[in-house]
């Protein structure tokens, strides 16, 4: 087999942060968060195989502070991912590079992300009877 | 099966990363409005969730979207930055077991319930 010396990507530290660098750097941080947080789904479901009292308990830990504190990181995650991935479409598409646009669509992506997650749990917590 | 695929066929995988992608905007938007739906819900108001065709379907659909994209997302950090072989095998097969099993485990789970007594 040859073995040539291919260029892998370059560390990150040897740049300076920017708006456009610390969100793209984000998008991989939360769409790998978001993949290991879906063995929490998977906790769920099959929780629920087990039967009711199994899924109840289920249901007590994600509604405790702890499960809480995951699924709102998590929704967090979901949104910001969501956000930055359509924009990422755009991109493979061939919008939107100029640098103007660039900035102001990281901060639509962050505005966006921040609102939806606060959204979705008034929503959530307005289902249990909560507010 | 090459061991080093992303050297000489990366774009074999960017057009599945787009579908999955495109996929998991109204698939994943649908999961987690029916999630608030389901804060608080007993056993019994899950099951009848689940035994909904519309339902059912979609969860497979959302499930399979999911951990088909983490695979392919998770590939690429791992082959963007484990250096050496060995360890990116590795990585690469943890997260290919990772993806299936979860998957696998989603869905006999949600046939459990749906159609088990």
């Amino acid at each position: 087999m040859t073995t040539h010396k291919r260029p892998l990507s370059p560390h990150l530290q040897i740049y300076n942060p920017q708006i456009t660098s610390v969100l793209s750097i984000f998008h991989r941080m939360m769409g790998a968060a978001l993949s290991f947080g879906a063995l929490f789904l998977v906790y769920w479901l099959s929780a629920a195989a087990y039967g009711p009292e199994q899924f109840a308990r289920a249901q007590d830990f994600f509604g405790s502070w702890f499960g809480q504190l995951i699924l709102f990181g998590l929704t967090f995650s979901f949104f910001y991912h969501l956000a930055n991935g359509i924009r990422h479409l755009f991109w493979d598409a061939g919008y939107g590079f100029e640098l103007s646009t660039l900035r102001m669509s990281g901060i639509v992506v962050v505005l966006f992300s921040l609102a939806s997650t606060a959204l979705i749990w008034f929503l959530a917590y307005s289902q249990a009877g909560l507010i | 099966m090459s061991s080093n695929t992303s050297q000489h066929d990366g774009m074999s995988h960017w057009w599945p990363q787009r579908l999955s992608s495109l996929a998991l905007v109204p698939l994943s938007l649908w999961f987690v409005v029916s999630a608030i739906g389901l804060v608080g819900a007993d056993y019994g108001t899950l099951k009848i969730w689940i035994s909904n065709a519309g339902n059912m379907l979609a969860m497979v659909l959302f499930i399979i979207t999911l951990f088909v994209h983490s695979e392919q997302g998770l590939q690429v950090i791992v082959e963007d930055y484990v250096h050496g072989t060995p360890a990116k095998l590795t990585a690469l097969m943890l997260i290919k077991a990772y993806t299936y099993v979860g998957a696998i485990a989603c869905i006999l789970s949600l046939f459990h319930v749906a159609f088990g007594s």
